[in-house]
């Protein structure tokens, strides 16, 4: 029996030793790890954002935009006019707010003129005798100014036959103006989309299609046979104008300021 | 009799304490020491990043043999380098099914819509070749009526097209990637094409075309993906328009937008 108590009094020494020794063990480490702190500035932003619910697909852009002033200019062609010269000369300017949001000013100056298809209305074919449409004397637009909101969706990079990268940007367009018709001046609702090739930061390619809704003169509404200069925009019926404009140019990105 | 039963008892209490205690002391340790190999192998990382571009050495000519480890410096930069690697959809080898609907942008007597459908096989990634067919619906503008209404114009003699038969020749030297609000990323190509055709016009009459075209593929899947196409066709044709009846060159822009599917399935790395 007293072997057994021996025995057992020994066992315990051992157990509380182990459990005093584990115990110190323990609290040592734990201890330890508790010192070990960070600053906050030093620590990588991945550990507290997770990643996949902020994804950022562009890390480092090369062209950046954010607070820059944009200036171009480009040629224009009226796709569906009919009876005016088609061609135009326009300058454009954009302030970037962002990287996605911007205002672009847009002002389009018409060289005015015939197109071809009026030319071949003088005189009228088949009639006798002969009747000149004179379309040429009914008002044709001068020039179109624009306010658009620019959003840039898309921006990304391409390889030209694995030689060169250049960016690019696409993006839609949105916004109102007025548009000069002969000697009347009309507002004009327009919509578009464009994209732009960035040969740097600075250079660009910008194509632009942009479509146009307008009320203006119609210049059948009112014969001209009989006329020999060019009407007033009042003299003619108005109606719902709707035409698409392609421009092509080039921009300068000016730095941040 | 008592404390040979209260022995056991706070012996088994002790360990089972100690266990407790040191369960979860370790696992809170562990618990630290994973956010501190967690942190440690973020700065490691940012660390990698950063080393390469601040002590990147510039570099030369390859002079001689390598003898250290040093000596990589001596490299002489590879000349062909992929600007952007991996390309997202391959088509060397692979046929494109494109459905989509076109309209022309330039008529201003008539509007016309329609179908396009265009087969293409791709010998390499840049090159291939496409087969198009297009039908067009063709209205009158408000500008044509008024024309034949109001001034006597006989307007059926202008000519618009009904539909265009034709085989181009595609070079795809354009490929690129990029990204929907700086969120999700999409590859694309952008092409340019240049064949030739038949137009059929209303005037009843088929006349040789020139086509030229560009365009962007925007990949959607290793199979499908958004296209948009720009082409001018070009092609003489009889008009009594201007009461000549002599031909005319005619120039027609159309816009096409759809979906292509690639097939057969690509091979991977």
């Amino acid at each position: 029996m007293a072997k057994v108590v021996h025995f057992r009094v020994a066992l315990l020494k051992i157990i509380c030793l182990l459990a005093v020794i584990n115990g110190a063990v323990a609290w040592s480490l734990r201890a330890r790890a508790e010192v070990i702190q960070f600053p906050q500035e030093e620590l990588a932003s991945e550990s507290v954002l997770p990643v996949f619910d902020q994804p950022e697909a562009v890390k480092n852009r090369s062209v950046r935009t954010k607070n820059r002033i944009e200036l171009g200019l480009s040629g224009g062609y009226s796709l569906t006019e009919a009876f005016s010269n088609p061609l135009s000369l326009g300058l454009n300017g954009t302030y970037h707010f962002t990287e996605e949001h911007g205002l672009n000013l847009y002002y389009d100056y018409f060289f005015g003129g015939q197109s071809d298809y009026s030319r071949q209305l003088n005189p009228i074919p088949n009639t006798s005798p002969a009747i000149n449409a004179n379309l040429q004397y009914a008002p044709s637009p001068r020039f179109l100014a624009l306010a658009n909101y620019q959003f840039t969706g898309y921006y990304g990079k391409f390889s030209l036959s694995k030689e060169t990268v250049m960016n690019l940007g696409l993006y839609g367009l949105g916004g109102l103006g007025m548009i000069q018709i002969g000697d009347a001046t009309k507002p004009v609702a327009s919509f578009g989309l464009g994209q732009k090739f960035y040969f740097d930061s600075h250079f660009a390619l910008r194509f632009d299609l942009r479509f146009l809704a307008y009320r203006g003169p119609d210049p059948l509404s009112r014969p001209l046979d009989k006329k020999v200069s060019e009407q007033s925009a009042s003299y003619f019926d108005e109606k719902t104008v709707f035409e698409s404009l392609l421009t092509f140019g080039a921009v300068y990105l000016f730095p941040s300021f | 009799m008592s404390k040979q039963f209260l022995l056991p008892i706070s012996v088994a209490t002790t360990v089972a304490l100690s266990a407790v205690f040191s369960i979860s002391t370790i696992s809170s340790l562990a618990r630290a020491e994973e956010g501190i190999d967690e942190i440690e192998s973020m700065l490691s990382k940012e660390e990698s990043k950063a080393t390469p571009s601040e002590e990147a050495p510039q570099p030369t000519k390859q002079t001689g043999e390598l003898r250290d480890v040093s000596d990589l410096a001596q490299l002489s930069p590879m000349s062909d380098i992929a600007v952007i690697q991996k390309r997202f959809l391959p088509k060397t080898g692979r046929f494109e099914a494109f459905g989509a609907l076109s309209s022309v942008l330039n008529d201003a007597f008539f509007m016309n819509f329609g179908a396009n459908l265009r087969m293409a096989y791709y010998f390499q990634e840049r090159y291939g070749i496409e087969l198009v067919g297009m039908i067009l619906t063709t209205a009158e503008r408000q500008v044509t009526s008024d024309l034949h209404d109001k001034r006597g114009v006989v307007t059926t003699s202008l000519v618009t097209p009904k539909s265009y038969y034709g085989a181009d020749f595609k070079w795809t030297p354009v490929y690129g990637k990029m990204a929907w609000r700086n969120k999700t990323i999409t590859p694309f190509d952008l092409y340019f094409s240049l064949g030739g055709g038949i137009t059929n016009t209303n005037q009843s009459s088929s006349e040789p075309t020139l086509h030229v075209g560009t365009g962007q593929t925007f990949a959607l899947s290793k199979s499908t993906a958004f296209r948009w196409d720009f082409t001018w066709n070009a092609y003489q044709s009889k008009s009594s328009a201007g009461g000549s009846a002599g031909s005319s060159v005619y120039n027609n822009l159309f816009i096409t937008l759809g979906m292509s599917y690639f097939f057969p399935e690509a091979t991977y790395r």
